[in-house]
């Protein structure tokens, strides 16, 4: 082998060297430390997947009169507060056809509330409100969507008070009383299981 | 010499009166104040030959206007930005951009420069920069921008043991009464209020009647007499009036004993005759005799708006109108509505529009939408609290012992203001299956019967009270149907049987409605 020969075999060896350890063990390095999850995970001891729970979420019938229940799997949650976030996260979530929320669209659970009595106060973006296209009919079935995905699916919880960016309310569109807790009602209520379909668990 | 000196004293003397005498004819006058967006404030007003004029100059100073004497054409140049105003010395006359207006008088140079006429103002000031101009004359206001400043002319009349003050106005302005430890405040919600006080000397119910601590404020300084008052409305023939009613005790223990069933007296009563006589038309027999009409909505809260660009509010006036005039043509009976026009009126002013004017029925117009295009049809509806059972009933009353004159007391039911509806619901639900009924009789009415809902309009009238949705906006084919005279005028009929038949109902049956019927009640 001629001396060109040799220099070229020492460059291979030293370039392999070098993209192997920067391969093995700096990257995973950097990867940890920007704690990335999916890079922990595949370094780390394996997670249990989250316990699921199967939840009833409301959404605006076929002919636009009442609310169908729609049976959902979500994450259970430890605590009641926890697991009612989990339903309204999983209730705001858009949804596609044929489900039609009454919620309006990219309203936002701000937080979630739980008092001694039962009473909850879940505070909510103000999208609730200016995105909302009026009409009593609407703005019951809005109302009931929250009030009743709530009190059917966490039974500690008696009544629901609706906050808008964490203030007292009067009307989400100039109907529906929101200045006290207001009990589930199933005037505008069909239990019967729609299509399961569309949202996603969180 | 001594004869030219004499001549020229003379010609000075003569000199010296004359300009006295013009002197005179420019007197000091009061002022005019200017209200706007920035605030209030004076302008003076001269009086030049019997005609009042304001200073150009002060005008120049407040509107940034620029004047530029022309001495060629003996008039004034006036600009304000690209807007310019020829005024001439000879003539009433002036140039707007081309645009000729009339004034009583030419502008007038004095010894205080340039004075034009106070009609300058309105006639041509609004439309240099832009903005109306309103001149009140009588109160000396001038308006500028679309500022709310109702004329209210406050009449005063005492009697023996009560006393009312009349609020006349010419168009109902909202207004909230409240009461201190020595006044009542009537607020009335507007920028300014244009007011005509009367003088009346200090009795013992009412010490004076004066303008309060904000400019919308009227405060009424009790006198050492005073025990309660009750308040009403009145609308019609475009005239409003708002009577206040102040009562010393004996006449307050009038009230009380003249709504107490028979049977529900504790204690002793004795009531002085000549406290009861002049109240006697305060005891209000159970009719029907108002109607509040509620027309959803107003102002910037459109409500519904329809895939073709119908709105909700306008269809909810439209048809308020229509069932009003039925009403008074054909019933004589007295309407009021919470508003008359693209208003903006808040949930709580609208129930208290209804209790400050004793309607007996409240209907509340609106109209629905779904998120689905099929829906169509009325519905009606009446109040749901927000817990069931007795809670809200609990919560929204109390009880208050009443010291009557001569002795003993009484426990009087005092319902909050916010929980009046719940005293009605009975008589609710009877309206909403008439209105349910009636409405059917003339337009699509869906398959529900009247419903229930915690409506936040309802909550706090103190009357039979429902809400009617008269069809869905966000049906195209409904839309249209709602802005059709036919249709509207089937709505308005079906609303006007609905109160023949509920009338003739509720006269037949006692009342046996709480806080009613001009019991002293708590006002907002």
């Amino acid at each position: 082998m001629t001396s060109r020969g040799w220099l070229g075999l020492l460059l291979v060896a030293v370039t392999g060297t070098l993209g192997a350890w920067i391969l093995l063990v700096t990257l995973p390095d950097v990867y940890e430390e920007n704690g990335d999850p999916v890079a922990a995970l595949s370094v780390g001891e394996p997670v249990e997947p989250p316990k699921l729970t199967t939840a009833t979420l409301f959404y605006v019938s076929d002919d636009g009169e009442r609310l169908v229940g729609v049976e959902r799997d979500i994450v259970e949650g430890n605590v009641p507060v926890e697991q009612a976030r989990y339903v309204l996260e999983a209730q705001f979530l858009a949804v596609e056809p044929p489900l039609t929320s009454a919620v309006p669209e990219n309203t936002v659970l701000r937080a979630f509330y739980l008092t001694d009595r039962g009473d909850a106060f879940v505070n909510v973006s103000r999208e609730i409100s200016s995105g909302h296209s009026g009409g009593s009919l609407n703005e019951l079935l809005t109302t009931y969507t929250i009030v009743n995905a709530v009190t059917v699916n966490v039974p500690s919880v008696r009544a629901v008070q609706i906050l808008i960016e964490g203030r007292e309310t009067d009307t989400l569109a100039g109907h529906v009383d929101l200045r006290r807790p207001l009990t589930q009602r199933e005037d505008w209520m069909d239990m019967a299981p729609a299509e399961p379909s569309a949202p996603t668990a969180p | 010499m001594q004869r030219a000196q004499l001549l020229l004293l003379l010609v000075l003397c003569t000199l010296v009166a004359v300009l006295h005498i013009s002197d005179l004819s420019l007197q000091a006058q009061q002022s005019l104040t200017v209200l706007s967006e920035d605030g209030r404030y004076e302008l003076a007003v001269v009086s030049v030959n019997d005609r009042q004029m304001v200073p150009l100059s002060d005008l120049a100073k407040t509107f940034a206007l620029n004047v530029r004497e022309d001495t060629l054409a003996d008039g004034l140049t006036v600009t304000h930005r690209d807007r310019v105003v020829v005024l001439t010395a000879t003539q009433g006359l002036a140039s707007v951009d081309g645009r000729v207006v009339s004034l009583p008088s030419p502008p007038v140079r004095t010894s205080r420069g340039w004075q034009v006429p106070i009609e300058f103002l309105s006639r041509v000031l609004g439309l240099v920069i832009d903005t109306p101009i309103e001149l009140r004359r009588r109160s000396g206001l001038v308006i500028v921008g679309n500022l709310h400043v109702p004329e209210i002319e406050v009449k005063y009349t005492v009697g023996r043991g009560q006393a009312q003050i009349a609020f006349e106005m010419a168009r109902p302005a909202p207004y909230t009464i409240e009461e201190g430890p020595r006044h009542l405040f009537v607020k009335f919600d507007a920028d300014a209020l244009d007011v005509s006080l009367p003088r009346n000397s200090p009795d013992s119910l009412v010490a004076s009647i004066q303008l309060g601590d904000e400019p919308t404020w009227l405060a009424i300084e009790l006198g050492s007499e005073y025990a309660s008052f009750q308040s009403s409305l009145l609308t019609g023939s475009g005239m409003s009036r708002l009577l206040v009613d102040v009562f010393s005790a004996a006449a307050t223990a009038a009230i009380a004993r003249a709504n107490e069933p028979a049977t529900a007296t504790e204690g002793s009563v004795s009531l002085i005759d000549e406290a009861v006589t002049p109240l006697q038309e305060l005891r209000t027999p159970v009719t029907v005799r108002t109607i509040m009409i509620d027309p959803g909505h107003g102002g910037d809260d459109h409500g519904v708006v329809g895939p073709n660009g119908i709105l909700e509010k306008d269809v909810t006036l439209q048809v308020a109108q229509r069932l009003r005039r039925a009403i008074e043509s054909r019933l004589g009976l007295r309407v009021a509505m919470t508003r008359d026009g693209d208003t903006m009126v808040r949930l709580d002013e609208r129930a208290a529009i209804a209790n400050n004017s004793k309607a007996d029925l409240f209907i509340s117009l609106h109209a629905n939408a779904s998120l689905r295009p099929e829906p169509s049809g009325a519905e009606v509806y009446y109040l749901s609290l927000a817990r069931g059972g007795d809670e809200p009933r609990r919560e929204g009353s109390r009880n208050r012992m009443v010291p009557l004159l001569g002795g003993g007391t009484r426990n009087i039911e005092v319902l909050s203001w916010e929980m009046a509806q719940v005293g009605h619901i009975d008589r609710s639900a009877m309206l909403a299956a008439i209105v349910n009924a009636e409405l059917r009789r003339q337009v699509e009415v869906r398959a529900r019967a009247a419903q229930r809902a915690p409506f936040r309009v309802l909550v706090g009238a103190n009357m039979p009270a429902v809400l009617v949705e008269l069809g869905f906006l966000s049906n195209p084919t409904q839309e249209r149907q709602l802005t059709s005279t036919p249709f509207q005028e089937a709505l308005a009929e079906g609303l006007f049987q609905s109160v023949v038949d509920f009338r003739a109902r509720a006269e037949q049956q006692p009342t046996t409605t709480p806080g009613s019927n001009g019991a002293p009640r708590e006002q907002p």
